[in-house]
């Protein structure tokens, strides 16, 4: 009919049932797996308990004295270990299939240039044609990485935890949030500048750096700069004229800070919050001009005192998490409400950042720790880099020596599984977990990026499931494009997919025919047993002649199973009236009207199905879908 | 204040003035949507033409600042009756534009211009005034000018297509063969480089006359076959049009209108001098080189040509409406000899006019209504004749 059919909404019932069981497929997948790796590790300790009641040996054996992980590196491993889970959680809310892509990654790229856009753009593509695959994705893939850099506090895996943070976040950051909106006009800290999953991919390069770059100040130096020249960037830009942050509003509309604060105010969310947040916006209305001289200050002289460092650090920092908090609280509005909130936003992150660099700085490790291991070393000496044993584990041993620490007696002669701890054992286990979480999540993504075909459940989404019938289908006798006599009794042998078009369709019909030029294409082989037919649905443009133009716009005049079909007003009344089609004249320069409808008809002239083949809003993941729907019916019916 | 502070400091300043600089030099536009249109100018579709048959005008119904809402809609008023009635082909969506051919004798055929994913141009033919339509379809879409199609006393038809070709059928309207390419007329026709073909009309011997927009030039373009080439298959195409006053000369210059008259050719053109433009009403026999040319008239810094109309008068009037934001001028001009003659103020939003005998009909729509004010000759003011409410179907084309 025309007048397209509306996009499911971000609250579909098919998309987020299917979201929800692609969830729980997986799911179970990961449980089996770590009821696996539990049962691995709760054998190892029995063997190992075993031995030590022969052996008269102490179970477990007493371990030596470790040095502990630099509190900076703590810090910021759990912090954003943490958040990453909890945006994990996150991403698990029902919108999110099909909302991310409407409510998160265009609008972010929305004001962006155009380079940014089309970056950008295989994002939303991709993330539109398989919503849920991505969705389920991102909520392991985020989930794994929380839960690594948890369970791994040290060494080769707890490194490998932060570069998963770092490659992950740049993925999102590029094509999920069009570089945190960098090129946008409007940046400011206040609103999350530079995004915050890039504060992660920091917090990531931190976690994968060797544990000696903790020894000593210079990090926690660089760390506490760095934020500060950030601060001081900011503050240059918020102070900047002309950018309307020194607008606190005029009578027709609010100013930047303040509109951005009501757009919050808005998103859905306890009433007590939005009525926080409105009352910011609205004071800031009123005062703007000084509310931005205050932010200004304060974000210059945060930054100087980061960057000078010595007395004035403390107070810096302190005064930081003050003004971060307030700014989370009263205009980022705690950045997950609505939805399709996928994280806290840049503030907390920001703030997480500062702290590590403060205490990188001020509780720097001394002693030096022990040489990182090889992924072949022995357990004992990664147990030591586990654990943090001091320097008496020789820092010379060869990389991949399986050389015992002699902390017991008879380790002599032992296999790998008699010596390994079990504390490192567990954390090993949870690790090889971790990895599992995020390798079920990034699977389907890889394989999501380069399927070109969307997923026929958007399809359904739009126009419901097809219908399965049993009937004989009506024939008709009209010509083709060619002016050549056709009936539905000529095509028994073939599997027909046969709808209406109007061959002067300014929309919908001209989509529906390249999604059937597409299905057939899908069909390969199988597409010499099928014919795709079309029967005018237009009582006034019928000839041989305009089905002939229609033909060739749509570059259909040379596929050989395609037929378009017509014939006089009343042959085409009485086929319209057997398939139960509409089509009547609208006046006024209107289009013709009629039902979008398709039927599936197998080789003996039976309907199997009869689909909705109205376009929706004709996004190309939308046609796709659509054309990989109709191939996978007529392929049943094929192989019926 | 140490070194590295003055370092941070320093970096901070650039960055700061980096990131004002990317936001100040419209980087930061969203995609941005390249023009397609070719080097043609710009002519309004809404118009009016007045036979002795019938008058008809064209406009633009609607949404007017959504596309997909828009709608051009036809209406007829048969010479002696006092009426206008909605007269749109049906069958097609005509958001992107509507032209027709309204011969003095003949059927009335209409052309739609293509509109979202309609690459082509549907045609319809009556021959009753409106009551019957016979479909046919152009091999391309019809260019954007109110003259794109062109209807002889016979049933012979022309029209400019896409590609800026202009096709030619004998009656059938769905077989049409190609008669000449701008590309063409770019390299043949002496005097006018022409530009791009802008409307095409029936000559009085039976073969097209087209309009066309030249690059420079003395006189205006109105290009026919040579004589001798009729029939050949090299075929030299002249311009026969009108000469420019000896101030335009060298001037570019744009044919808006021709139209057959009962006994000669009618057209309106526009001249351009830098940023000045005016616009003069021709006459003819249409062969040769006899035309005559009214004085011009210029269009005011700040105001367009909103539409056109040829007929009224004698039969050879012509009429334009100028724009400025809602402000409306209508001038009129009755025939040879006669001047150019300012209505009153045209009502606010006037979409088109047209002039039938001595009274000119100004149209003003309003979403779905269409008003109609009528100027008769020497009356002081416009006076509304009637509302007619349309039945647009909106969001039947999104």
């Amino acid at each position: 009919m025309p007048g397209m059919g509306a996009a499911p909404g971000a609250g579909n019932s098919l998309i987020v049932q299917t979201f929800h069981q692609a969830l729980l497929r997986q799911g179970e997948l990961i449980f089996v797996v770590l009821i696996l790796l539990v049962v691995a590790w709760n054998v190892l300790r029995s063997l190992q308990y075993s031995r030590a009641v022969a052996s008269g040996e102490r179970f477990p054996a007493p371990r030596p004295a470790t040095v502990s992980e630099p509190i900076g590196r703590k810090v910021v491993r759990i912090g954003f270990g943490a958040l990453w889970i909890f945006d994990g959680l996150l991403q698990m809310q029902s919108a999110m299939p099909l909302g991310m892509p409407s409510n998160v990654i265009q609008p972010a790229a929305a004001t962006s240039p155009t380079w940014v856009q089309h970056l950008v753009g295989f994002g939303v593509t991709t993330w539109s044609r398989h919503p849920s695959a991505a969705a389920a994705s991102a909520v392991w893939i985020q989930l794994g990485i929380g839960i690594l850099l948890l369970v791994a506090p040290r060494g080769l895996w707890s490194r490998a935890a932060g570069l998963a943070s770092v490659g992950w976040g740049l993925v999102v950051w590029v094509f999920g949030s069009a570089f945190g909106s960098l090129f946008a006009p409007g940046l400011t800290v206040l609103f999350g500048a530079p995004g915050a999953v890039l504060i992660y991919v920091v917090g990531g390069v931190l976690i994968a750096l060797p544990e000696r770059a903790w020894v000593g100040r210079q990090l926690g130096r660089i760390i506490t700069v760095s934020v500060g020249v950030f601060l001081l960037v900011m503050a240059g830009l918020q102070a900047w004229p002309g950018r309307g942050f020194w607008q606190g509003g005029t009578a027709d509309k609010p100013g930047t800070l303040a509109g951005m604060a009501q757009q919050m105010a808005t998103t859905p969310q306890p009433h007590a919050l939005s009525s926080l947040v409105s009352s910011f916006a609205s004071f800031d209305e009123a005062h703007g001009w000084g509310i931005n001289l205050f932010v200004v200050i304060v974000l210059a002289a945060i930054g100087m005192g980061l960057i000078q460092g010595r007395r004035l650090l403390y107070p810096a920092v302190v005064a930081l998490v003050v003004v971060g908090v307030a700014d989370w609280i009263f205009i980022e509005d705690f950045g997950f409400w609505g939805g399709t909130g996928t994280d806290p936003n840049s503030m907390l992150p920001l703030l997480l950042l500062t702290v590590t660099g403060y205490l990188a700085l001020v509780r720097a490790p001394a002693a030096a720790v022990a040489e990182e291991a090889s992924p072949a070393a022995t357990p004992i000496a990664e147990r030591a880099l586990v654990e943090g044993e001091s320097a008496d584990v020789p820092a010379a041993e060869p990389r991949g020596a399986i050389e015992p620490v002699t902390e017991g007696v008879g380790s002599r002669g032992r296999s790998w599984w008699e010596r390994i701890d079990p504390g490192y054992a567990g954390r090993l286990a949870a690790a090889l977990g971790a990895v599992v979480i995020v390798l079920v999540g990034a699977a389907p993504m890889a394989a999501a990026s380069v399927n070109r075909t969307a997923d026929p459940i958007l399809a359904e989404a739009i126009d419901g499931t097809p219908n399965v019938t049993a009937g004989p289908a009506p024939d008709f006798h009209l010509v083709d494009q060619r002016g050549q006599p056709v009936s539905l009794a000529d095509l028994r042998g073939y599997a027909v997919a046969l709808t209406f078009l109007d061959p002067v369709c300014t929309t919908d019909c001209p989509i529906i025919a390249q999604e059937f030029r597409v299905a057939s294409q899908m069909l390969g082989p199988n597409a010499q047993r099928a014919k795709f037919v079309a029967i005018v649905a237009n009582p006034i443009y019928n000839t041989v002649s305009a089905v002939d133009a229609f033909d060739r716009q749509e570059g259909l005049d040379s596929q050989p199973n395609w037929l378009f079909l017509t014939g006089s007003r009343s042959e085409l009344q009485s086929v319209w009236n057997a398939y139960g089609i509409a089509a009547f004249v609208s006046p006024a320069g209107g289009m013709v009207a009629h039902s979008d409808e398709a039927f599936v008809i197998d080789a003996r002239g039976t309907t199997r199905r009869v689909l909705s083949t109205d376009p929706g809003p004709a996004q190309a993941e939308d046609q796709s879908s659509f054309a990989g729907l109709l191939a996978s019916q007529m392929s049943q019916v094929l192989h019926s | 204040m140490n070194g590295r502070t003055v370092a941070a400091l320093a970096a901070a300043a650039v960055v700061v003035v980096i990131v004002v600089l990317l936001e100040t030099s419209g980087t930061n536009q969203g995609a941005g949507t390249g023009s397609d249109g070719g080097p043609a100018p710009a002519i309004p579709l809404a118009s009016s033409v007045t036979s002795t048959k019938q008058s008809s005008v064209i406009l633009a119904m609607g949404h007017l600042d959504d596309p997909p809402n828009t709608f051009w809609q036809l209406f007829l008023r048969p010479s002696g009756n006092a009426s206008w009635s909605l007269s749109t082909p049906p069958g097609v969506a005509d958001n992107g534009g509507l032209v027709v051919a309204a011969p003095a004798s003949g059927p009335l055929t209409a052309g739609f211009l293509t509109s979202a994913d309609l690459k082509f141009s549907p045609v319809a033919q009556t021959p009753d005034g409106g009551s019957t339509w016979l479909p046919g379809s152009l091999p391309a879409g019809l260019i954007a000018t109110p003259d794109a199609i062109a209807a002889g006393a016979g049933p012979d038809l022309w029209a400019i297509v896409s590609g800026e070709t202009v096709v030619a059928s004998t009656g059938d309207l769905s077989t049409w063969n190609p008669v000449v390419t701008t590309h063409d007329l770019a390299t043949s026709v002496a005097g006018c480089p022409v530009v791009a073909v802008t409307a095409v009309a029936a000559g009085p011997a039976g073969r097209p006359l087209l309009g066309a927009s030249c690059a420079h030039g003395s006189q205006i373009g109105v290009l026919e076959i040579g004589s001798s080439d009729v029939g050949s298959t090299v075929q030299r195409w002249q311009d026969i049009g009108p000469q420019l006053g000896g101030g335009d000369s060298g001037a570019s210059t744009s044919v808006l209108r021709l139209e057959q008259t009962g006994d000669g050719m009618a057209g309106l053109a526009e001249v351009r001098q830098g940023s000045a433009s005016s616009l003069v009403a021709f006459w003819g026999a249409g062969t040769g080189d006899q035309w005559s040319r009214s004085a011009p008239i210029a269009v005011p810094a700040g105001w367009a040509v909103e539409a056109t109309g040829i007929g009224g008068g004698g039969g050879k009037g012509g009429s334009v409406v100028l724009g400025s934001g809602t402000r409306r001028q209508v001038e009129v001009i009755p025939g040879p000899g006669g001047g150019w003659t300012a209505a009153p103020p045209a009502p606010n939003g006037t979409a088109a006019v047209a002039v039938i005998g001595d009274e000119t009909d100004a149209f003003v729509p309003a979403g779905s209504d269409l008003s109609v004010w009528a100027w008769p000759a020497g009356a002081a003011g416009w006076t509304r004749t009637v509302t007619i409410t349309v039945p647009i179907q909106y969001g039947s084309s999104n």
